[in-house]
């Protein structure tokens, strides 16, 4: 990927992948500062509290921290499929039938904790693999496109599961008023990396995902067929790429890293169970997260604490300042359409560095006719 | 750059004095209550007497239902205790993961008395009141049970429960009173939120119980809990297709979704009847066609328990707080007479235990929550 | 009874659709002539927002002196207005600017989002302003009184003829005005469009901010004929919805009309099923075979149409047809259990039909080649 971004000389570099995004958040916090004003509240005791929310102990650096973990690796699951030209809209469906999967296999199966651990998350990974891998299908078998099928199968899935855990469904745990399942074993609870902390160890999964993925797209064969089907479709038939076997096997990988984003949040949160309103909406944050990671694994997990640090933030923000949540849609709507479009970050700040178009995959190259 | 980063700098160091310039000022032309607690807000700041924070459940604090009025309630109680604006504030809660991080802030932050909102916040805000005695816990619709459904209360949580299906059998009977076309329709957010069931089957019960020859057409939203209870426009559809079938009393329980079936109704000259809070106050909308609503005066509630703490009564366990018919308002005169007393006399044998609105009928949902709390 | 039903179900099924199609337009318009578009849920949201502020902050500020569907139609200006005001964003970002497409349209989202929320719960919550009612039902004289389709066609609020109206005239728009060759053929070759004469950028502008209007249409529609007010969140995803409807309509305005129909249709009937007179089970029976009978017509319209030969191909369609009608007439002889299907089941036979369709029997999907792509000139 860097080949381009190479050529420029290092403070460049340092200017466009640093300079830019940070000038862009403070961009973005200043306009969302006259919206604080306007209704009534003071910027400055917003953000502060924002900040501190995020980072000001522990236990919110923790709080980022777990907030991160699934946005990671849901925008790497968006982030590899874009790679390969395909567009997963059906990530929150894919998080939501990882998390049931790894409910069921968390609270059925007995076995040490050596063996259930890994099991569990493999129920998950399994689960929003296969459950994504239908589009591929459908879509390398009978061109079916993958935007409509993802988000139809984004509805059966949430529906189906919301039917499962409501009144008199099959995952019900009966010894309860609340829309829940029953909760997961303790062999099959993710291990603390602190103890007495909700920090678990997902976060080191998240990373170590997100330096297999990278290497997986650019230093293996198959993240080269997996890019040169995103890129151009005719020239991977051309060169002798399989390229049906790859759409499938990319949404494979792709909602199986969803899965896996579920099955985390399932085993390392307390109650360690699923119910209603769960991991609802990182489907659509993931796909934020990718974008403004530029689809870039190593740039995914500084969007994604960006993100994750600012839904952590959001409490303390609502707390002190009585800001309401939305402050944080607004802000990483804004930071996402500065990073994206720099330009005009560099016109207001007049750098006069060009922008090499280092890196730029075609976000919809499979959209249209560049589909088969 | 460095030119305009410096005028942005500037910039951002003055705004705040603009806002401060401003505040008052605005204030006072358009709200004098909240210029009032801006101005007790400079003594207050650092003691406050009690500090009250809020939790919502998975959804929006002004949901002009269940959320807002435990939030009205918080507020409401501030004022009455004479806190400063600064000694009560809220979280909204938008993942279910987050219940316990979005209580325990709240307490790390020093507040005293925490609300939390929602049945499914109850074993999480038993577990935090055990570890912190200190804190008293409102936990509206939310029974102080342990694992297994036996009582047992903490001396610093009140539970604040409500009878829904009392509620939804009142407006259920005033339903059946007041049709002519012997057919009446409900619209319901998520079927799997037990207080909303429990509203459905009271109200079904209701009807049939003054009226049973009357015909009663529920519609739940099918959907998960992220669109169940915000699709407004699925309610005014919805409510479209109960009209035409000749429904002439719609009852709407379940957030935003049934506010946009209660609107669209009331614009085609169907009768109404809200929940959860006066919608009559609540939706302007449709002032001139609600006959009541199945108040769960969630509002009255917070404020009385609140009430009670400093007053030095609070003691720990549930509290049952009635489930009633909100005033008619608009329509008082639309309702005959001896409608009024028979309601009367319904609520009456609700309370005293001779007529059980849940008991289940042919064709409802078996839905084993509705059986209450004793 | 029977005819009851079927008007009932149909109804409710234009009403549905209403939204989806003018969302689906809107991305019609936008991916015609080469400019993806993921924010029509963010843009529908936007509009509903805006027209329900200019019509309920209009007839406030007035004191109410005006008719009620004057201050609609200050709605329905403001939403059109903001409709494309936002699309002129998605305009400038994507074209000016070049960020990708899928990035402006996000971008949209979430600010739709945060900004709608924002304001819903710092202003129009606490002062409990009001919305101003809906536009009134107008039955079209002489052809309402038609039986069964006077009542499905002609018996609506305006905004729904204006659908249908609208519907025509982009399919004539399109595929048979000059205008339309333009667009299409900056949306597939836009280097030869180019050559030609056509100046890209400025006809993905046009249609880019033109199809803001339709989006702007789609969110006023939910508050000027549905709800009546604001709602957070009262898109639901919607804008979604309106992209399948568009790309499974194969991005022409007659398709995106009918699939967003079928996403009615089935929609309404997982209301309908609801009201518990109607035995599931037979229902969905009855609607399996109806899907087949009219898959069946479809095809064996098509055929004819490209001039087919194979009679092996005729055959198979007969069979269709034959096996749809055979289980529709013969559903009314058995008798079925009565079941009651989870209401989360209801509501999901159109997203499971869908996916049949779109893989047995709908060729492959196949976009403006150029969609998607910023164009740079040479």
């Amino acid at each position: 990927m860097d080949n381009q971004l190479n050529k420029l000389n290092p403070i460049k570099i340092i200017y466009i992948s640093v300079i830019v995004p940070i000038l862009a958040i403070f961009t973005a916090l200043i306009i969302s500062s006259v919206v604080i004003i306007l209704s009534g509240s003071n910027p400055l005791i917003a953000y502060s509290a924002l900040a501190e929310g995020a980072f000001g102990n522990l236990n919110n650096w923790i709080e980022t921290i777990l907030k991160t973990t699934p946005l990671i690796i849901g925008g790497l699951g968006v982030a590899l499929a874009f790679r390969g030209g395909l567009f997963n809209i059906g990530v929150e469906g894919q998080i939501f039938v990882g998390s049931i999967a790894t409910v069921i296999i968390g609270t059925t199966l007995k076995a040490p904790a050596i063996i259930h651990i890994p099991l569990t998350l493999l129920a998950g990974v399994l689960a929003g693999a296969v459950w994504a891998a239908i589009p591929g299908y459908l879509k390398a078998r009978f061109g079916a496109h993958e935007v409509i099928t993802t988000i139809m199968t984004n509805y059966i899935a949430t529906r189906i599961i919301t039917w499962s855990i409501g009144v008199n469904g099959p995952l019900r745990k009966t010894t309860s008023f609340v829309p829940e399942t029953n909760s997961l074993l303790d062999t099959a609870r993710l291990p603390l990396m602190i103890s007495d902390t909700r920090l678990h160890i997902g976060i080191v999964i998240a990373l170590i995902l997100a330096i297999v993925v990278y290497i997986l797209l650019f230093r293996t064969t198959l993240g080269i067929e997996i890019r040169t089907v995103g890129l151009n479709i005719n020239a991977a038939k051309y060169c002798g790429i399989k390229v049906n076997r790859n759409i499938v096997l990319i949404m494979a990988i792709s909602g199986g890293l969803a899965g896996l984003a579920g099955a985390i949040q399932v085993m390392g949160l307390s109650p360690y169970n699923f119910t209603a309103g769960f991991n609802v909406g990182y489907g659509f944050d993931s796909l934020a997260v990718a974008v403004l990671g530029n689809i870039n694994p190593i740039g995914v997990v500084f969007s994604a604490f960006l993100f994750g640090a600012m839904d952590a933030g959001a409490r303390l923000m609502q707390l002190r300042a009585k800001v309401p949540v939305d402050m944080i849609t607004i802000l990483q709507g804004l930071i996402l359409m500065f990073v994206a479009a720099n330009q005009i970050i560099r016109g207001i700040y007049r750098i006069q560095i060009q922008d090499k178009k280092a890196d730029k995959v075609n976000l919809s190259q499979g959209w249209g006719g560049g589909s088969k | 750059m460095k030119k305009s980063l410096t005028k942005l700098m500037i910039l951002l160091a003055v705004l705040p004095m603009l806002v401060t310039a401003c505040q008052p000022k605005s204030s006072e032309t358009k709200q004098p209550v909240q210029n009032e607690n801006s101005t007790t807000k400079v003594e207050e700041v650092k003691e406050c007497k009690y500090k009250i924070g809020y939790v919502s459940d998975v959804g929006k604090i002004n949901d002009q239902s269940f959320n807002q009025a435990s939030w009205t309630g918080v507020e409401e109680s501030a004022k009455l205790l004479g806190l400063g604006k600064d000694c009560y504030s809220f979280i909204e809660t938008t993942d279910s993961a987050d219940y316990e991080i979005n209580i325990r802030s709240f307490v790390d932050e020093g507040y005293n008395i925490i609300v939390t909102s929602g049945f499914a916040m109850g074993a999480i805000t038993r577990q935090i009141a055990s570890e912190n005695p200190e804190v008293f816990f409102i936990g509206v619709g939310q029974e102080q049970v342990n694992e297994n459904f036996e009582p047992d209360p903490y001396p610093n949580v009140v539970g604040l429960n409500f009878r829904e299906d009392f509620g939804g059998f009142l407006v259920g009977a005033l339903a059946g009173l007041m049709t002519e076309t012997n057919v009446v329709g409900g619209v319901f957010g998520c079927q799997f939120i037990p207080p909303v069931a429990r509203y459905e089957v009271g109200y079904y019960n209701g009807v049939k119980f003054v009226n049973p020859d009357a015909k009663v057409i529920n519609v739940y939203h099918p959907g998960s809990i992220d669109v169940c209870f915000s699709d407004s426009t699925f309610g005014s559809e919805t409510a479209k297709a109960l009209i035409s079938e000749g429904v002439d009393v719609l009852y709407g329980a379940g957030g935003l979704t049934a506010n946009g079936a209660l609107i669209t109704a009331c614009n085609q000259g169907a009768y109404v009847l809200g929940t959860d809070m006066d919608q009559f106050v609540t939706l302007p909308e449709v002032k001139d066609c609600i006959l009541s609503s199945a108040l769960k005066d969630i509002e009255e509630g917070v404020v009385g328990v609140i009430g009670t703490i400093s007053d030095g009564t609070f003691g720990g366990g549930d509290v049952y707080a009635p489930s009633s018919l909100a005033p008619f308002h608009n329509l008082d005169g639309a309702i005959p007479q001896d409608a009024k007393v028979l309601l009367e006399e319904i609520a009456e044998k609700l309370y005293s235990g001779e007529i059980n609105p849940c008991t289940p009928f042919e064709g409802s949902n078996p839905n084993t929550f509705c059986v209450p709390i004793k | 009874m029977e005819i009851n039903l079927i008007i009932g179900l149909s109804t409710l099924a234009i009403i549905k659709a209403a939204p989806l199609v003018f969302g689906a337009l809107c991305g019609l318009l936008g991916e015609r002539s080469g400019v993806i578009n993921i924010g029509i849920e963010g843009m529908m949201l936007i509009s509903a927002f805006t027209t329900f502020l200019g019509s309920a902050l209009f007839n406030q500020w007035t004191g109410g002196i005006f008719p009620t569907n004057l201050s609609l139609l200050v709605g329905l200006f403001c939403g059109i207005a903001s409709g494309a005001l936002i699309a002129a964003l998605h305009a400038v970002l994507s074209i000016h600017y070049k960020i990708d497409q899928v990035i402006s349209g996000t971008v949209i989202n979430l600010l739709a989002v945060g900004i709608t929320n924002y304001v819903a719960n710092v202003y129009i919550d606490p002062t409990h302003l009001s919305g101003v009612g809906v536009f009134p039902t107008i039955p079209i004289p002489i052809l309402s009184d038609i039986p069964i389709i006077g009542p499905i066609l002609f018996s609506h609020q305006p905004m729904i003829y204006l659908m249908f109206i609208l519907v025509i005239f982009m399919q004539y728009l399109v595929f048979n005005t000059p205008m339309g060759l333009r667009m299409r053929s900056v949306g597939e070759h836009p280097r030869s469009a180019d050559t030609v004469g056509i100046d890209v950028n400025r006809t993905r502008y046009i249609n880019v901010i033109l199809g803001g209007i339709f989006a702007g249409l789609g969110g006023a529609i939910m508050v000027l004929e549905s709800v009546g007010r604001f709602q957070k969140l009262m898109t639901s995803g919607r804008g979604f919805i309106a992209l399948a409807a568009l790309i499974f309509g194969r991005w022409t305005s007659n398709g995106a009309l009918g699939s967003a129909l079928l996403f009615g249709f089935s929609e309404a009937l997982g209301v309908r099923l609801q009201f518990g007179d109607l035995n599931h089970i037979k229902v969905i029976v009855i609607v399996s075979g109806l899907a087949l009978l009219g898959l069946g017509l479809f095809l064996l319209i098509k055929k004819i149409k490209e001039k087919e030969i194979n009679i092996k191909k005729y055959i198979t369609i007969l069979i269709l047809i034959v096996l749809g009608f055979t289980i529709m007439v013969g559903s009314n002889y058995i008798k079925f259990p009565s079941i009651s299907i989870p209401i989360e089941f209801l509501g999901l036979l159109p997203y499971i039909l869908t996916i049949f369709v779109l893989t047995g029997f709908v060729r492959r999907a196949k976009g403006p080649a150029a969609a998607g792509i910023p164009y740079e000139k040479q």
